[in-house]
């Protein structure tokens, strides 16, 4: 499964989610806390890495409309046959 | 290849575009107000639903055929669907096109849509829209063409 999570103006929230997942120490995120944002200029969801139930990690704004994010997102999902679930982070 | 036919709330331009493609709509005369209204998903799309995309049919070159609504973000989510496409499918040829057919709309279907989508004044919002298509019917069986002719 794809796992994204999704946020709108918080990224260091939605970085904190990922890291637990990926079982990360988020004592690393503080020291690029500020460059975070920076990082993710481009539209596209950003690959973080695989959970240990093999499960890959993504980061991405949901931009104005959560639901809209989520339905797409898990629509092309299902267009191929690919497991894909949104988390948004609020 | 898949091509995705997208507009604001999934219910109206791109849903006749799609029947036009389909060929549920004629593309050498003006269809009738009950030809329109008997389209399937015509005027139904719920608030939720936007960004489901949602089957229309296989037309007769194998291409599958689907609509969905975007919202106002359509570019938005358009470039991060494609991407994140590359990431599901990444060695493979591309198979998806998502056109936009936003912009055959004009304001009658705007407001009709409005009213009967997000209003719930079905019996003077979902007419309007009718109104509107017909108006402009031209110009989706020209994107229809062209897109027939580019999408071999």
């Amino acid at each position: 499964m794809k796992i994204i999570y999704a946020y709108k103006g918080n990224i260091y929230a939605a970085y904190s989610a990922a890291y637990l997942r990926l079982k990360l120490d988020t004592a690393l995120l503080n020291e690029i806390q500020n460059e975070l944002g920076e990082k993710h200029k481009e539209i596209k969801p950003y690959y973080l890495g695989l959970d240990e139930d093999l499960n890959e990690i993504y980061i991405a704004n949901y931009g104005k409309n959560p639901t809209i994010f989520k339905n797409t997102m898990e629509g092309l999902g299902k267009l191929y046959e690919a497991e894909i679930k949104v988390i948004p982070v609020n | 290849m898949k091509i995705v036919y997208s507009c604001f709330g999934g219910a109206h331009s791109s849903v006749v575009t799609a029947a036009i493609h389909m060929g549920y709509l004629p593309m050498n005369r003006l269809p009738s107000k009950e030809e329109i209204l008997a389209v399937p998903n015509y005027d139904k799309a719920q608030n939720h639903e936007i960004g489901m995309p949602h089957h229309m049919g296989v037309d007769a070159r194998n291409h599958m055929i689907y609509i969905m609504g975007m919202g106002h973000s359509r570019g938005y989510y358009t470039k991060m669907l494609y991407e994140f496409y590359n990431e599901i499918i990444p060695n493979k040829k591309k198979d998806i096109v998502i056109i936009d057919v936003t912009s055959l709309l004009n304001n009658r279907t705007r407001l009709g849509g409005f009213m009967s989508r997000r209003l719930n004044i079905v019996g003077i919002g979902r007419p309007l829209t009718v109104y509107g298509i017909q108006k402009n019917y031209r110009y989706f069986t020209e994107l229809v063409r062209t897109v027939k002719e580019t999408i071999q």
